[in-house]
């Protein structure tokens, strides 16, 4: 399973077609206010049959004008929240990608799940990631309905089908409520462990976890690695068995004396080191 | 009876071209890149920048109406009333 981080859309076109509607919506409110005084002109100047039909005229002009301005208004403005939610939801998952690729393995805009021998570091940023993704996604997800509630609403488009929420999506807010603003991670801060999550109780120790490093290491290297630094715990010492016993007649090593100095402990070659995973 | 101020209409006719051209030259606005709302955000465009030329059209033809319509009744005296239902069909309906 991935975490897809594609975008859609440029916000700045957004902002340039909403800038050049409310240009538009200027000019057809001028045009609407002259006409409106064209309707309700004195008769000083003009009068007759053709005064009334031009004032009819006018008015009926002054009655679109006044529809088609308004629309062009409320759209450039509905035009303008949606860039600026679509700019929201880019700025959170460039971030989140950023994040993900310091931690986490990304293909293109694809972040991958951590497999089996992650840390805890790395699940925990993986966590972190994958929600900050749902609520950048919930963010798009209403800019798009409400932007296109406003099409349906002021251009006579089709009305906004009542789709189901993304799951885990809370109700709605008010349509005068702003939407909430995704959460944007910041690449230079490091992952906190999550204070809710205790960390695990000790084993008891057993033959198995003689060689296990003490909880308190596990947890400071966890701290680490989760701060931002990919480290393992430290490795405790195996005990070494010291005591010296007499060679006997098949041993073929040379006889060595009580005095005779130990050599330090040897690492098991065999043993495969640690490295990234 | 009816009552004509060519100066005062004229310069109605002239305002009405001016705001018909001043709306027609900003109706150029760009399509903007709206993702997955892109065919709606189109049809809904659509749909208002051709009532928005419509007032436009409206506003530059009532102009150009009354232009000829004053510059017509100059040389009338009474009974144009009927002047401006050629230029404007309906308009007294």
């Amino acid at each position: 399973m991935t975490l897809s981080t594609s975008f859609e859309g440029d916000p700045e076109s957004c902002w340039r077609t909403a800038e050049r509607l409310d240009s538009l919506a200027a000019a057809v409110e001028d045009a609407r206010g002259f006409v409106a005084t064209q309707a309700t002109s004195s008769s000083d100047d003009f009068a007759g049959w053709s005064a009334e039909a031009y004032r009819l005229s006018a008015g009926r002009l002054h009655g679109k004008a006044q529809h088609c301005g308004s629309a062009c208004r409320e759209l450039a403005v509905a035009l303008a929240a949606f860039g600026t939610s679509l700019d929201r939801v880019r700025l959170a998952l460039r971030r989140t990608r950023d994040l993900a690729r310091r931690h986490l393995v990304v293909e293109g805009e694809e972040i991958l799940r951590p497999g089996p021998y992650a840390d805890d570091g790395q699940r925990r940023t993986f966590a972190l990631v994958e929600e900050t993704l749902h609520l950048a996604r919930q963010v798009e997800h209403q800019a798009h309905h409400d932007w296109q509630a406003a099409l349906a609403e002021h251009a006579g488009t089709a009305p906004v089908p009542v789709v189901a929420p993304l799951p885990g999506a809370t109700p709605p807010p008010p349509a005068a409520a702003a939407p909430p603003a995704p959460p944007l991670p910041d690449p230079g801060e490091p992952v906190r462990p999550d204070p809710v999550d205790p960390p695990p109780p000790p084993d008891p120790p057993d033959a198995a976890d003689q060689g296990a490093p003490p909880m308190a290491a596990v947890v400071a290297a966890a701290g680490a690695t989760a701060a931002g630094v990919l480290t393992r715990p430290p490795r405790a010492r195996r005990p070494v068995d010291l005591t010296l016993v007499a060679p006997t007649d098949d041993d073929w090593s040379p006889a060595t004396s009580p005095t005779t100095p130990v050599p330090p402990a040897i690492p098991i070659p065999w043993e495969v080191p640690d490295g990234p995973r | 009876m009816f009552t004509v101020n060519p100066r005062a209409l004229r310069h109605a006719s002239r305002d009405l071209i001016r705001h018909g051209l001043d709306v027609d030259d900003r109706l150029q606005v760009p399509l903007p890149d709206t993702g997955r709302s892109g065919c709606a955000t189109q049809e809904g465009l659509e749909r208002v920048l051709a009532e928005t030329t419509a007032v436009a059209d409206g506003l530059r033809h009532l102009g150009d109406a009354l232009d000829v319509f004053v510059t017509t009744s100059s040389g009338v005296d009474g009974g144009v009333g009927g002047a401006l239902d050629r230029l404007l069909p309906g308009a007294t309906s």
